[in-house]
């Protein structure tokens, strides 16, 4: 479902992504950790087309990035760790332009309109100005739209920050319905104790560079994922 | 850390005019700045020289001194008005800079510089040649360098003062009702009706001001009276000088003294909203270009300051066409007395000067900001996002410019082969100036921006947005001064509409492009 390869992002000097190497198959929920500034972000970005990448390939479902963004895009749904939306919208107007945009039909985009904010409890709430909501429900309206379009392929960067333990909860569910049903979830997380119930792949990064990557147990063995985490980290400095 | 802030807000203050530019065309930027200034400071030594040649015969320069100073401050007023609200109480780093160890009063005080530089570019287009015309025909004298300097410096603090006051009164009601967007709305219709009756009276006022020089002084002198101080104090007398600016900093001291007061309490305040429980309604599925367009309209019409500073051609346009039908017998009479053709050229570059002040794409890019993630992400071409942005402008302009040219062709009685050659003309060169305020959007674009005032007002791109496109229309009307001669009016506006066709289609290729690459690497 998506297959980075050689993927290199340069800022300046500084290799934010170096020749970081990924391969995600359909029902998989794939992790990824690392620092704060180990270039999670700036993956993640390159993934969904919003930032330009210097070297590799990314493709979506066998279709590549750099030739086709927009059949690409179409097959992916993107929340980002800070959701800045439309504020001068309300909730519903988000959904309707995020429905019209990826030109889902009005009798389905009613209908999963009205089951994910349900589920989020965030159906009373539509006809408010995005201006008026918390981070949180930024955050379930991000949710909501990225899911009303059922994507294929699913990338979040810090998907669980702001959200009530209720919603995470909720989310944690329907990643998993999404892969059950051939889908894929791709997304970054400092939760280390998330990432260890949830995923069935994981990629470590540091300094830009995959330092470790493969399923749960192979990266992590019988040891906490937090420990493995860390280890790594004291390993690469000495290096 | 008043310096440190400081100098984060003359940071934001000279980003948003060089933000995206290259080391050499931030030069470029500040030479083009000046250029301006100097064009716009010559319109204002002529007027100087006017009132000087006027009032000093009569024995009053000091009310010389007074009228240009009054008018330095109502061009301040003009300048500064319409931001000072969003950059005093609706500054996006409110938030952060509250949750340090600062007191508001000084948040407050170092937005207040802004306005105050804001002032200060606005007068000293006035200031300076007033003194320029006073010291040609005076000696230069220590005295009057330090009344200039005065009045470079501490006039701009009045304006400053009024200019806060009004933001101020609109914080305030803004915190009262519960449509803030209507309310600002409202307050800037009013104050945009006074400017345009006041600009449309310039002359006539001038006239009265020349023929009425000793009642205005008693007026000035019983009603403005730091005014008069001031120009009493210009003209050499210390005193008043000393007066006037110690009446400057009273007034300032009590007005700050007064907004900072409740400035927290105003930047702060979330009116209570009312809550209107969703009801579920059928949902009527639309194209993206359809649903990026709407975007674009909410995004228009809920900023009173992107419509009020970019839309307002359209309401000029419609103005300006009563203003001639109103006088039509008149123009009619013009028409008899001059050759008739040339005035199908006046019409379509009247139409078109006054269609270029809609600059609604130049900031448009800027103005995505932070939320430029969610257009980056949608499975859509970058051309498909410039359409709506370059449709929302052409909805905004080409009505009234449509509206503008048939009533011109009417009231002065144009064939139907020159309506079209202005209508064409016309619709074009809103066209051309869409795609041009999009080009040099993406060439200088500023998306962290902290006040959209400071994209919409301030920014490199929405000047160049504006003044590009009058520059052009002067450079056609230089072209037909040297072929006037030989071409006939209506070919020549033929010749127009074809260059103003092929710049479209120049700009056009750039933005599918150059323009693409760009905003991908945004």
């Amino acid at each position: 479902m998506l297959k980075i390869v050689g993927l290199t992002k340069t800022y300046g000097e500084k290799k934010a992504a170096d020749n970081i190497n990924l391969h995600i198959n359909k029902g998989e929920i794939y992790g990824f950790i690392g620092h704060n500034g180990a270039g999670k972000t700036t993956t993640i970005k390159a993934v969904c087309g919003i930032l330009q990448f210097d070297e590799g390939e990314i493709y979506i479902d066998g279709v590549s990035i750099k030739n086709d963004p927009v059949k690409c895009k179409s097959k992916l749904a993107y929340i980002p760790d800070n959701p800045d939306l439309y504020d001068f919208m309300t909730g519903i107007q988000y959904l309707n332009f995020v429905g019209d945009v990826f030109e889902v039909g009005a009798d389905k985009r009613k209908a999963l309109i009205k089951k994910y904010s349900d589920i989020f409890e965030m159906t009373e709430n539509l006809s408010q100005l995005i201006s008026s909501y918390s981070h949180g429900m930024k955050q379930k309206l991000a949710i909501i739209a990225a899911f009303i379009h059922e994507p294929k392929l699913i990338i979040m960067d810090e998907p669980f920050v702001g959200l009530d333990p209720k919603a995470s909860y909720t989310l944690k569910q329907m990643m998993r319905e999404v892969c059950d049903n051939g889908g894929a979830i791709f997304f970054s997380t400092h939760v280390l104790e998330v990432a260890e119930k949830l995923c069935d792949n994981i990629a470590i990064i540091k300094n830009g560079q995959i330092i470790k990557c493969g399923t749960m147990e192979q990266v992590k063995g019988d040891a906490s994922l937090e420990n493995v985490f860390l280890e790594m980290e004291v390993e690469t400095n000495n290096a | 850390m008043l310096k440190a802030l400081l100098r984060k807000q003359l940071m934001e203050l000279l980003s948003s005019m060089t933000r995206g530019s290259k080391k050499s065309n931030k030069k470029l930027t500040y030479i083009v700045l000046l250029v301006c200034l100097v064009m716009f400071g010559f319109i204002f030594f002529g007027l100087s020289q006017t009132l000087y040649d006027s009032f000093v015969p009569l024995g009053l320069l000091w009310l010389y001194f007074a009228v240009l100073g009054g008018i330095s401050v109502i061009s301040g007023i003009i300048g500064s008005v319409f931001s000072t609200y969003s950059m005093l109480y609706q500054a996006k780093d409110n938030e952060l800079l509250l949750s340090m160890p600062i007191k508001p009063s000084i948040i407050l005080f170092v937005r207040m510089i802004s306005v105050y530089i804001m002032c200060f570019i606005f007068q000293i287009v006035v200031i300076i040649p007033a003194f320029i015309v006073y010291f040609m025909n005076n000696a230069l004298t220590v005295q009057g360098v330090f009344a200039l300097l005065t009045a470079i410096f501490v006039l701009p603090m009045m304006t400053l003062v009024l200019s806060c006051i009004l933001g101020y009164l609109i914080a305030l009601l803004a915190s009262k009702l519960k449509n803030t967007n209507a309310v600002i709305t409202v307050i800037y219709v009013l104050f945009l009706g006074l400017y345009l009756y006041c600009y449309t009276q310039m002359s006539s006022l001038i006239a009265a001001i020349l023929s009425n020089a000793q009642q205005i002084g008693g007026f000035i002198k019983t009603f403005l009276y730091p005014l008069y101080l001031f120009g009493c104090g210009a003209k050499g007398d210390a005193l008043s000088l000393a007066l006037f600016v110690l009446i400057a900093f009273a007034v300032f001291a009590l007005i700050y003294a007064i907004i900072s007061h409740s400035f927290l309490k105003l930047a702060t305040t979330k009116k209570g909203i009312t809550q209107k429980a969703y009801r579920e309604k059928s949902i009527k599925a639309s194209s993206p270009f359809r649903a990026l367009l709407r975007k674009e309209m909410k995004k228009f019409v809920s900023s009173p300051i992107y419509m009020f500073n970019c839309g307002i051609g359209s309401v000029m346009l419609v103005v300006v066409l009563i203003f001639g039908a109103i006088n039509a017998d008149v123009i009619s009479k013009l028409t008899l007395l001059l050759n008739k053709d040339v005035f199908s050229l006046i019409a379509c570059g009247g139409i078109m000067l006054i269609s270029a002040v809609n600059y609604i794409t130049a900031p448009s890019i800027s103005l995505e900001g932070k939320n430029i993630w969610i257009v980056k992400s949608l499975p859509v071409l970058p051309w498909q996002i410039f359409e709506a942005k370059i449709a929302l402008h052409l909805i905004i302009t080409l009505p009234a410019v449509f509206i503008a040219s048939l009533g011109f062709s009417y009231i002065l009685k144009f064939s139907a082969f020159e309506c079209i050659a202005v209508l064409l003309c016309c619709a074009l060169f809103v066209l051309l100036c869409a795609l041009w305020g999009l080009y040099i959007n993406l060439k200088l674009p500023k998306l962290d921006y902290v006040s959209e005032a400071v994209v919409i007002k301030q920014s490199m791109s929405t000047f160049l947005g504006m003044f590009v496109p009058w520059a052009y229309i002067m450079l056609a009307a230089a072209l037909y001064f040297i072929t006037g001669n030989i071409l006939d009016e209506t070919v020549f506006l033929m010749c127009i509409t074809a260059i103003t066709l092929i710049l479209c289609f120049v700009f056009y290729r750039s933005l599918k492009t150059k323009g693409a690459e760009r905003f991908n690497s945004l």
